[in-house]
This record gives structure tokens, sequence and C-alpha cells, in this order.
């Protein structure tokens, strides 16, 4: 049963990514968020199915993460589970934006075999990582120029947000980066040409604005945080504990844990009916209730 | 509260300290071997019938009736007990005494165990250990108990090559000797030379002669005590005996001098230790306290309540995290040494000081990453300028150059920034080669490494970027056309920074990973008698606890195989491998990959537990489902350990205990 479930929702995902699908409302999606009920976690489920390929954004994105977790938290309360689980963590992992997230995901539903979702774009990927960590390289260094260059493409900035909020404070950090000026004096040459006086020899000192060093200063918290995103970019872990903590900064791998699924994606696994803004003309203004 | 005494469970007419007669349901007459076996039958149909017939207590119930069947089967030991039971009327009549245990009665007894299970072993200790409760001794008194049995075995040994019975016992006073030769005289000849050749040949006297070593002392006085006691009742027909409730409360080895007074001593040095932190059970508490669980697991179990219940989960620091790990993870090492049953409780003292705080006073201005990315800081950017000029074409002075070196000093941000520049694509070449010596000069300076990281972008792909990458992190680097190599160099150096920085600002953690290390392979290994000589000394720093941790998964897994289970146990086992596995295929890292490992540990315990004792069973799953439950919400992984390694101390809790954890406790 949950094997079929899990081949019907991978050909499913398969067959049409998020990208690929057309747009348009869902017919009646507020009766039918309305009428979802515990007793029935299919509901759930073909509903985030529909949403997922129907509604573009990250509301949409959203409600359907929402209802497959719904889908499965009400599924495993049944009394006759569907095993819809499998099914809903697999669509789960093909809207994830995180490696790490998808490896999760792949895990809850395999414990026994996780393994590292085979993709087709690895080369690629590895170089959209390259570019991601030289970009914060450059950042660190002041490089604006190299930085701009670096940021041409999407490739860095889609990269770094597949890594969550490590990836977004790294997002913020380059923006800021690229919008600072080279060092006023030495134009980032470190040092500055003078003559001297009655002669026509040039002597070199170092810039008296940077003193050398044209880089932004970062505290000691934002230079690890950089440090800990170009670890999970190039797959660096240290081999002891301190320097795994500098590349890590203390984070906690997900625990290959069902329970763990609804708090992860911040949803309430006791809220699982629909209670819809009866004046808002957006069928999303609700909240979820008990 | 206690457990319930399982013998009482089973069978409620048997008295506190019932003798074999009693155990059997046999009045105190002359019988014979038939009726010794019959009455063993009749108790074992009984047991048979009970509901809780096959129950861990029931099976420690047959484990006593048949020791007390074959305490009865040896005549001269069944003598022997009967004129101790009409000797301890006698005194019962004529005043209260304390009972001292019949030592001779309970050697022999051991001594069948041992003999019996091949040796001292698994089974022998678990039988033994059930002897003494079924005799109400404290299960402390084991060690001075074994020590005499292999004393004996020893000095029949000696004796035998040297002719001069007892002339091996150097500490012995003339008298207490001339008492051990006419109590003991009689049945050495037929019993222990026969039985200790019989546990010489299966190699058990190696061990015990190493326990006998350590507790030959506590022995002697434990027979220098009798003797006394005995002298002194004959003189004096009772009238000086020491009231019963007094003599209670005094340790049997207190009362030995001189031997006694120094186990005193030991034991009040021991208990100041453990007020700084030191998990002691004193031998003078052990022999004395009149409880069920064992005086070991006792000192363990208050020990654990410090640990477990007094000092606070939030608000902490990594570090205090960390901390708190370690000492858990050694309370842990004590708990499987009690467990282990270590035969010496100088064994047991572990200490639970903290590891090494933070070493900050080592690091320089230098080595602090703040600076690499702030304005320089002269003296910074001499050596910059200087190479700076020569890139703008100032004369090369090479000899100049030649002359300095750089590995005795560290050089800062703004100079290593520059070299490391120079040395990938500076120009004249010379310059370059100058350069790379900096850089190699300055290979453990943070800061180089940074320049490093930070020039390799711009860096030419070629051998003399690898070469210099390859010797600055002494690892292999892909050749040039690998299309990986960009990609390695980087992650190369950027894990040489790492260490390099955690070296000089989280070496505590390398520190606390070596001790958690260490706790982690002493429980992997069991108890071994003198273990705790290697327990105090520190592994060395960066020494990873995750193989350890590995290793001690599998005595779990080992343990659980070796019980009887139940059905759904194979597939809680297969559900527990599964997890371990997918954890470890999602951590990245020597943390995370512990962390992993650590917590596959306590669902491995819990299985033990819960299938060792089927009526804890919901208790141990409550607490771990709980606990685990809140771990795998962390998002730090220290926070992820702690609350792991505490779990695992509240399993030995229960497990040691042998009860359900209070509520509150949790």
């Amino acid at each position: 049963m949950t094997g079929s479930w899990c081949v019907a929702v991978l050909s499913a995902v398969l067959s049409a990514s998020p990208s690929e699908t057309q747009t348009g409302p869902i017919p009646a999606l507020r009766d039918r968020l309305a009428a979802l009920s515990p007793d029935d976690p299919m509901g759930y489920f073909l509903l985030a199915e529909e949403v997922m390929h129907e509604m573009q954004g990250d509301r949409g994105l959203q409600l359907a993460r929402t209802l497959f977790v719904l889908a499965s938290v009400t599924d495993r309360r049944s009394s006759v589970p569907q095993g819809l689980t499998a099914g809903a963590a697999l669509a789960l992992a093909s809207i994830s934006s995180s490696d790490d997230e998808r490896q999760w995901l792949l895990a809850l539903i395999e414990p026994g075999s996780p393994r590292r979702p085979a993709r087709v774009d690895d080369a690629l990927q590895e170089e959209a990582s390259l570019n991601a960590a030289e970009a914060l390289s450059f950042a660190r260094a002041g490089d604006a120029v190299a930085l701009h260059e670096r940021l041409r493409s999407d490739d860095v900035y889609r990269t770094l947000r597949r890594l969550g909020d490590e990836g977004a404070s790294a997002i913020d950090l380059l923006e800021r980066a690229s919008d600072r000026a080279p060092c006023a004096a030495c134009r980032n040459r470190r040092i500055i040409k003078s003559q001297i006086a009655d002669t026509s020899d040039d002597v070199y000192t170092l810039c008296p604005i940077c003193l050398g060093n044209p880089g932004p200063a970062y505290a000691l918290r934002q230079y690890r945080e950089t440090l800990a995103v170009e670890a999970l970019l190039l797959g660096a872990q240290g081999e002891s504990w301190s320097a795994h903590d500098w590349l890590s900064s203390g984070r906690a791998a997900l625990e290959p844990d069902l329970d763990v699924l609804p708090e992860h994606f911040g949803v309430d696994p006791d809220r699982v009916r629909w209670n819809d803004d009866p004046i808002s003309e957006d069928p999303l203004d609700g909240v979820w209730i008990r | 509260m206690s457990a319930p005494r399982p013998i009482r469970t089973f069978f409620s007419e048997v008295p506190d300290g019932a003798d074999p007669f009693e155990l059997l349901g046999l009045s105190a007459q002359p019988c014979d071997d038939d009726a010794v076996r019959a009455a063993l039958d009749q108790r074992l149909a009984r047991l048979a019938q009970h509901p809780q017939a096959h129950s861990p207590d029931a099976d420690e119930v047959r484990l006593v009736l048949h020791v007390a069947c074959a305490q009865l089967l040896d005549p001269l030991l069944r003598r022997e007990i009967l004129a101790d039971r009409a000797a301890r009327a006698q005194r019962t009549d004529a005043s209260p005494v304390v009972r001292l245990p019949t030592a001779s009665s309970i050697e022999l007894a051991a001594l069948h165990a041992i003999a019996s299970s091949g040796g001292w072993n698994e089974t022998a200790r678990r039988r033994v250990a059930a002897l003494l409760h079924a005799e109400q001794i404290p299960l402390a008194t084991l060690p001075s108990i074994i020590s005499a049995v292999g004393a004996r075995v020893a000095r029949e040994r000696h004796d035998a090559a040297s002719g001069a019975r007892y002339g091996a016992i150097p500490a012995l006073d003339a008298r207490a000797a001339r008492s051990l030769q006419q109590r003991h005289r009689a049945r050495l000849f037929t019993k222990w030379v026969l039985l200790g050749a019989f546990v010489l040949s299966i190699g058990s006297i190696a061990l015990l002669s190493m326990m006998l070593i350590d507790s030959y002392q506590r022995s002697v006085a434990y027979e220098q005590e009798g003797e006394r006691r005995a002298e002194a009742e004959q003189v004096e027909s009772g009238t000086a005996a020491m009231p019963q409730e007094e003599s209670a409360l005094t340790p049997v080895a207190e009362k030995a001098s001189p031997a006694g007074t120094a186990s005193k001593q030991a034991g009040e040095r021991q208990r100041a230790r453990s007020a700084d932190g030191l998990i002691a059970p004193a031998p003078t508490e052990l022999a004395a306290t009149p409880i069920e669980i064992d005086p070991n697991s006792r000192a363990w179990l208050d020990a654990a309540t410090v640990l477990l219940e007094k000092e606070p989960f939030a608000s902490q620091t990594d570090e205090a995290r960390l901390q708190r790990v370690g000492r858990l993870a050694r309370l842990n090492q004590a708990a499987a040494y009690v467990w282990d049953a270590a035969a010496d409780p100088r064994d047991l003292l572990i200490s639970l000081d903290p590891a090494p705080s933070r070493i900050q006073a080592a690091a320089s201005p230098v080595d602090d990453p703040a600076t690499f990315t702030a304005p320089g800081v002269p003296p910074d950017g001499t050596l910059a300028l200087e190479l700076l000029e020569v890139r703008r074409g100032k004369q090369l002075d090479s000899q100049a150059f030649r002359g300095r070196r750089y590995g005795h000093l560290k050089l800062g941000p703004v100079d290593c920034d520059v070299a490391a520049d120079s040395a990938l694509f500076g120009s004249p070449h010379e310059l370059r080669l100058i350069a790379a010596r900096i850089v190699l000069d300055q290979s453990s300076n943070p800061a180089m490494i940074h320049a490093l990281l930070e020039a390799l972008p711009r860096a030419p792909k070629s051998d003399s970027t690898s070469e210099l990458v390859m010797r600055v992190t002494e690892q292999s680097v892909p050749s040039i056309d690998d299309p990986s190599w960009r990609a390695t160099c980087r992650r190369m150096l950027l894990e040489r920074l790492a260490m390099l920085l955690g070296e000089v600002w989280s070496s505590e953690l390398d520190a606390l990973a070596g001790w958690i290390a260490q706790s982690y392979d002493a429980q992997a290994r069991g108890y071994k008698p003198g273990m705790s000589s290697g327990s105090t000394v520190s592994t060395p720093a960066g020494t990873l606890p995750e193989a350890p941790a590995a290793r001690l998964f599998d005595r779990w897994m080992r343990e659980i195989g070796g019980l009887r289970s139940a059905p759904g146990d194979l597939e809680k086992i297969t559900r527990i491998r599964q997890k371990r596995e997918a954890r470890l295929a999602l951590a990245r890292g020597p943390m995370q990959r512990f962390a992993a490992q650590q917590v596959s540990c306590a669902e491995a315990l819990a299985l033990l537990v819960a299938i060792e004792t089927p009526s804890l069973a919901a208790d141990v799953e409550r607490v771990t489902s709980e606990a685990l439950a809140i771990r795998a919400r962390a998002m730090r992984v220290i926070e992820q350990m702690e609350i792991a390694e505490h779990t695992i101390s509240r399993l030995w809790r229960i497990r040691l205990s042998r009860e359900p954890e209070r509520r509150e406790q949790s």
C-alpha cells in the first residue's frame, strides 16, 4: 500500500515540477479547504497535490506544505492509516529548497537506506556552490568588483536559498557587500603612491584609511557564519570537534522522526480544520483551528 | 522505596535471612540427599504455579533454591549449617547480637556457584549476587567473599608448593592465624584443594588473585573479626555483646582493627572527595548499608541525583552544556561499572571534575578572526608594503628577504594577505618564490590560511598553486585537470583554517571529546578489575568519541541478543538500527555523528532495560520517548548531546534501582 503510494506520488512529482505547472485558481478552493476533515486524510493530500501544481508563489507552496503535513498527521492518527505519510514526505521533498531537508524527508520514509537524492545537475550544483563560496570570500575581502561579477548569475542566490536560514543571512551579507564602495584612499590597493617633494621619486605608504586591509570589518560571529556557510556549500566538516564547531556553528542534524515533521514545517498538528475569513476575497485568508 | 524481596514474593513463609533449610522448607534436622532433592523439586513446582513464574525475579529465586540445594547436598556443609543454626538460636536466646554472615558457608556456596558456572564470569557473578541477595548480605561484600575464595585457593596453591600452610599470610597475627588454622584445617585438604584445582584448571585464579591483592586487608579483617567475636562470646557469655541497634549501624569493617580503622579513614577520605565531585562508595558504608539495593548502586544513585536533578538544563552556554555531557558520561561509566559488579570500590572513583576550560590565554591578537577583516594595526603591514613596492617595480633585494625567517613570529592579517597574494600571482617570479616561503613559514597562522582562502579565487590554475595548497594543508590535491580542483583546494584550506582556529579558540571541545570518548570506551569494554587507573588519565585531545559510542551500541545490542526476547522486540531492534543508520546518513561532521551514535546508544539501553525487567518497560518507554522527543526538536548539537546523555543516566537510574522513576525526578 505504502509502496504503491510512493510510486504514484513520485511519478506525479517527477512528471510535473512546480516550475513547469500551469498557473491558475483552484476551483472552489475556499469550500474545499473548509470541507477538510481529519476523518478524511486523503482530502488533505489530494488538495495539497493540486495546490502544489496549480498555485505559484510562496503562499501556494506554504499551503501545499501545510496540507501535506496535515495529511500525514491525520493519516497517522487514523484508525485505518492509508500510508499517506510516505507520499507526503516525497511530495514535500520535491518542493524543498534545501538539500539537507530533502535528504531528511527521504530518511523519514526510508530509514533503512537513507541517501542523498540523485540529481541530474550535480556538477552544475557543485559549480554554483563554489561560486557562492567564492562570492562570500570576495565579500569578506571587500572586493565589490569581483563580487558583482559573481552575482551576475542567479546561481549564487539560488544556491544560498537552498541552505535555509544560514543561506538567508549570507544573502543579506552579500547584498550589503555588493553595495560597499572601495576604500576612498587606495581603491583597495592597500598602499598609496606619493611623490617626494622636489624630486620625481615615488614613494609608497600603507593606505592611511584602511591601513592595508580594505575589507569590511566583520564581528567574530559574522565571520564564523560565513565560514559555516562556505562549509555547507563545499561539504567541509573538520576532523576534530573544535574544527567542526567552527564549520557548523553548532547546528544539530535533523532527527529522522516523523513526530518532528509538523514542527519543522511550522504546522500545529492539532489545528486541522480551516476557518476562512468570510470578509476577505482571498481564499487563502484564514486560519487553521482545532 | 525498595523493590520487594523476590523470595518473599513467591514463598511468603520464608523468613528474612533464611538459611538453606528454610529456603527449601526443610526442618533443621539431619536429612539425606534425597530429601533435599525432593524439597527442591517441591519448591520449584510451587514456583512454577506462581503468576510471576516467568519473571526475572522468579529466575533469581530458582537460582537461590538451586544454590541452597547444592549447599545441603554437601554433608560437611550441611552439618556446619545445622551447627551454625543451633549456635544462632542459642545466641538469640541469650542476648541480641549482630548477625555476622557465616563467611565459610557463603564462601563455599560462592565457590560452588563459580565452579558450576565455569569460572568467574557473568553467570557466576549473577549467581553469587543472587546468593548474597537471598542471604540478605550486602552485595558490597561480594569482593571480600570472592577475595576470600581466591585467597584460599591461592594459599592452597602456595602451600602445596612450600609445605607451609598459612605461612603466606604475613598480615595475620598469630592468634588469628591459629584460629583460621583450627577453623579450616579439617576441610582444606578435602574440599578447597580439589575445588581450587578445578578453579585453577579453568583459568580463574588469575582474576581472583587480582581481586585478592586489592581486598586482602579487608578479607583478613573480616576473618579476624569473626574469630574475635566468637572468642568474646565464649568468654563473656554474651554480657558484653553489643546491642543490636547500635551494631547494625556500625560497619563491619570499622569494627575490625587495624585494617578496619584504615578502611574507615579511607571511607571518610572518599566521602570528602565525594563532595568535590567524585563518586565514592566508601567500603565502610558499603558494608553497613541495610538496604536491598547494593551499596555501590546506592552510592551511584545518590551521585546521580545531584547531577540529574540539581543542575539546571536551561539558559546554559554551549560550553556549560558540554561540560555537563562530560560529567554525565562519567556518571554513566560509573553506572556501567556498578552494573558490571566492579569488585573494588576504588574502581568506582571516577572523576567528575570538569575538563580544562577554554584556553584563551594562548591566543594572540593575530589569531582573532575579527582582525582578519579589520583595518591593519601597525606594525602589521610592514612586510606587505615591502612586497607591494616590489610588485610596483621597486628593485627586489632578494638577499635581504632570504636572510629573514618568519617561522618564529605570527604575521598580521595585512602582511599575510599580501604575502599570499604575492605567492599565488606575484611578479617577478623570484618574489613569488620568496612569498611562497613566507606562506609556508606561516602555515600554522590562521591569518595566513585566511589570506590564502581569500586569494584562491583569483589564483591561476597551476601546479605551483596546487603545491602551495598541498604543503600548507598537508593533504593531497587533485590534478588541476580535475573538475573538482578549485572546490577541493578551497575546502581543504577551509578545513585547515577551522582546525587552526579551533585549536586556539575551541580547544576545550577537543578536551571534552577525549573525555567523553574515554567514558564511552570504558563502557563499551565493560568493567575489568583495575580499570580505574586508566580512567582518570585523560585521552589525547582530539580523540573522537564516535567510534567508542558505536562499540557501546554494539555491546547493548549483543546483550539484547542474549536475552529472551518477547514478540515485538525484533521489530524494535530493527527500528533502532534503521534510525541509527538514518541519523548517521544525515549527520555532518564528528559532533553530529557522535550525537547520532549517542542517541542510538540511549535507545538500545532503553530496550535492554525494558527486556531485562518487563515490569519497568512502560517507565523506560516514557522516559525515553519524552526525552528524545525534546531532543528531536533541539537546534544545537550540544543540546542534543546533553539531552541524550541525561536520558542515558535516567535509564541507568531505573536499571540500578529497579524502580520506576518518580515523576518529579524527570
